[in-house]
């Protein structure tokens, strides 16, 4: 497992977090910093972690994270 | 890929007296652990110094034990006896080279050195020498073909040192004595979290928090933007906008003072920390320096009487009483008497001789002595007339004058005439009446001298035994001194600054804790419910589902991330506890330390606090030097095994042991053993000069038989020998 994949499923697993946006231990165990993404919120946070790696800036990941929510 | 290091070689370096490709001055150096046994002045810290120079072109000056620059202090560095045999106008290199393999392919070899010039007479002094440091040299080898090659470039010469030991782990990896206290300051807040930062990869969780925080506020912007185009909401939106602006400055107002207080904190626990240690160490001085004092006044009566007792040597030549100067005259006695004895008699034959030759009638006389006796010669004198003889012997005629010498008899009144150039009688005799005292003695003196000389070595017994004594009392006031500290504060100065340290520290943890932090969690509470006004209006707003996905999802993962960063580090900081204990335990075994845990606890500055509990959770205080620095060196070692990738780097530790104690000597080796793949460990505690076998105590002779110990030398310098000629030499036992 790859630490970008440790990281995402890190953050993730907050109990509130899984509650509200109804995601399974399964699902969780599951989880990687690539597509297919099955719920929004998994995206927007893969996508700043890789963008992070990438060194992108804040504005470019913020101009990524609207094109996911498509405004 | 572990960094292992295979040989170290020294060349000229202070007492390793020798070139490179000299044996006895190369370590070859093990997987493992391996083990370099030196009394004080034998080469430790000069060992350990290599590695300073290797690192960062310093060497702990060990005279008064700071960190110094290598060309500062080149002529100290080089070896007094490399000084010495070289000639005027000619040069000498000094220098290390340390060969080390990284994995299983590449074997790296560096060579740091400096030539000097000799230019006058004063070795020592530095102006005697031209110096100059020379470029160093890094050459790599694969090791299937051991042919080294030489590296030019000189950021990756750089890089290969650099990754002997990573600059990051190297507070870990390379100490000496003392600095484990320093590597793990508790009191200090980064030190934790440099810990935890480098095993963790919370830098990352950092960086994530403040994206998602610029993507939260973005979002938040973009939402009302959107919101604020229907009219009818924009005015309670604004309000809520407004009210949410002022609550956030209020909340980071009140952060930034409870970020001084903890600062505050953080700076009075430190001073405690730092007095405590001071203190500590002032009390321990003490008590050597008690312990000295008498041990100095005995030592100086012992020289003076030594002195006196020398002094009182030369009239043991001369006294009568002991006569020493009359040793081996035994036979000289009788010489003397019957050459005395030939003197008179040959003094008073020519004596005789001259004066009868000058007056033989004075010494001839042909009356018997007494006959007749002087009344009658005086009768024959006034009657001028001889009745021996019966005839006139008239005044003035040779008849009356022979009754008047007649009357003299026999012969007083004669005048000594001189008959010898020099009459030396008289010397000879005052020269016996002078001796007699001597020759009566020289039968005992070579007992006499027997007795002197055994006093003379009771003397220099016990002046060498006060020597040893004050050495080892000053070694260990030595060692227990702070490195690059010289600060000789009064007790009374420590109480009063710890006193206020103190009292500093509790009005901050007050603050902190009674008022701040209720504060800021009210304020915080009131913004979470200002958030959630906002975000009611906006939900109720026909805006496009995006702008309101893009805030609540940011919210959610902004505080997620927030819980996962804080997460990692509680969980690292568990880790560590736990690893710590293990270690610790180890640490312990052989020592009768009654057991209790360390625990993590953490203080109102943020930092983290290092305790040791009973199993009623209540702190054990106190405890000696050698277990205080125990602790941390479990956690030290709790670093290292809590990584989660395998330690890479060699263990370098000079007088590790020098306050734990022989019970935590043989935990440390073990447990150093254990989780580094590589541990050089420079250490006095197994030295007994008494020892005439391996010059090893018990514990030494046990280590060398043991497995888990790859190599095991002992360095020697010669005793009572001069500077210039002072040279480690070495034995290898493993």
């Amino acid at each position: 497992m790859s630490q970008r994949d440790t990281i995402l499923k890190e953050i993730i697993s907050d109990p509130e977090l899984m509650a509200k946006y109804n995601i399974k231990k399964a699902e969780l165990e599951k989880l990687g910093c690539h597509a297919p993404y099955h719920k929004k919120i998994i995206e927007v946070m893969a996508t700043i972690i890789n963008a992070n790696d990438n060194n992108r800036t804040e504005r470019q990941i913020y101009s990524t994270i609207k094109n996911i929510h498509k405004i | 890929m572990a960094s292992i290091i295979n040989k170290i070689s020294f060349n000229n370096f202070f007492n390793y007296f020798g070139d490179f490709d000299d044996p006895s001055t190369t370590y070859e150096l093990e997987k493992g652990l391996n083990i370099i046994v030196a009394d004080n002045g034998a080469g430790k810290s000069k060992f350990f110094n290599a590695f300073l120079w290797l690192f960062n072109d310093q060497i702990l000056d060990s005279d008064d034990k700071f960190i110094k620059n290598v060309n500062d202090v080149f002529v100290k560095i080089l070896s007094d006896k490399a000084k010495n045999e070289t000639p005027i106008r000619e040069s000498v290199r000094c220098g290390i080279m340390i060969e080390y393999t990284s994995g299983d392919r590449v074997k790296y070899q560096i060579i740091k050195s400096f030539t000097a010039t000799r230019q006058g007479d004063e070795i020592s002094n530095p102006s005697s020498w031209l110096f100059s440091i020379n470029q160093t040299e890094v050459n790599r080898t694969e090791l299937v073909l051991p042919r080294f090659r030489p590296v030019y470039d000189e950021d990756r010469k750089q890089e290969i040192i650099d990754s002997l030991i990573s600059s990051a782990f190297r507070r870990y990896s390379f100490l000496q004595g003392e600095e484990v206290d320093k590597i793990i300051d508790f009191g200090k807040k980064e030190s934790i979290e440099e810990a935890v930062q480098n095993l963790t990869d919370i830098k990352k969780y950092e960086s994530l928090v403040e994206i998602v925080k610029y993507v939260n506020e973005k979002a938040f912007k973009d939402l009302n933007t959107e919101t604020k185009t229907n009219k009818e909401t924009e005015e309670r939106l604004q309000n809520a906008i407004e009210e949410r602006e002022r609550v956030t400055n209020e909340v980071q107002k009140e952060s930034a003072v409870l970020a001084q207080h903890q600062q505050t904190f953080q700076d009075a626990e430190r001073e405690r920390d730092e007095l405590d240690k001071n203190y500590a160490n002032a009390e321990k001085r003490k008590e050597l320096d008690d312990k000295l004092k008498p041990l100095n006044a005995r030592l100086k009566d012992k020289k003076e009487e030594f002195e006196n007792f020398l002094d009182r040597l030369n009239n043991r030549f001369f006294d009568g009483n002991s006569a020493w100067i009359a040793m081996g005259f035994e036979t000289e006695i009788e010489r003397y008497r019957k050459m005395n004895e030939d003197f008179l008699d040959k003094h008073h034959e020519k004596k005789a001789l001259k004066n009868i030759e000058d007056s033989p009638n004075s010494y001839f006389h042909f009356l018997p002595v007494d006959s007749p006796d002087a009344v009658s010669i005086m009768g024959m004198i006034e009657n001028e007339h001889c009745y021996v003889c019966d005839r006139p012997a008239k005044k003035g005629k040779p008849e009356y004058e022979y009754l008047l010498k007649l009357l003299d008899r026999p012969g007083d009144s004669i005048i000594e005439t001189e008959f010898v150039a020099n009459d030396l009688k008289n010397f000879f005799g005052q020269l016996q009446i002078g001796g007699q005292s001597f020759y009566k003695k020289i039968p005992f003196i070579r007992s006499s001298v027997t007795t002197v000389k055994q006093r003379e070595n009771e003397l220099k017994d016990q002046i060498n035994k006060l020597d040893v004594q004050i050495k080892t009392i000053k070694n260990r006031r030595k060692d227990i001194e702070i490195v690059g500290s010289d600060e000789e504060n009064t007790s009374s100065e420590i109480v009063s600054r710890y006193k206020g340290a103190i009292q500093r520290m509790e009005t901050s943890r007050s603050r902190i804790d009674d008022i701040l932090i209720p504060r800021i969690d009210k304020l915080k509470s009131a913004l979470k419910k200002i958030n959630d006004t906002i975000k009611d209006i906006n939900i109720a707003q026909d805006i496009p589902q995006g702008y309101k996905d893009n805030y609540t999802i940011s919210t959610d993962l902004l505080v997620a991330a927030e819980n996962a960063q804080n997460r990692v580090f509680d969980e690292m900081i568990t880790k560590l506890e736990t690893h710590a204990n293990i270690h610790f335990k180890e640490l312990i075994k052989k020592n009768s330390l009654a057991g209790g845990i360390l625990r993590f606890d953490r203080s109102p500055s943020g930092a983290i606090n290092f305790n040791y509990v009973d199993s009623q959770g209540n702190n054990v205080p106190g405890g000696s030097e050698g277990f205080q620095r125990m602790k941390k060196f479990s956690v030290v070692m709790a670093i290292i095994s809590a990584n989660t990738t395998k330690y890479n780097y060699p263990l370098l530790a000079d007088a590790p042991l020098s306050a734990f104690g022989l019970g935590f000597a043989e935990g440390f080796l073990v447990g150093a053993g254990e989780v580094f793949p590589q541990s050089i460990v420079l250490v006095k505690e197994l030295y007994d000069p008494d020892d005439e076998e391996m010059h090893l105590t018990e514990l030494g002779k046990k280590l060398v038989k043991e497995p888990y110990v790859k190599s095991f030398y002992l360095n020697q310098v010669p005793e009572d020998c001069e500077q210039i000629d002072l040279v480690t030499t070495k034995i290898r036992y493993k």
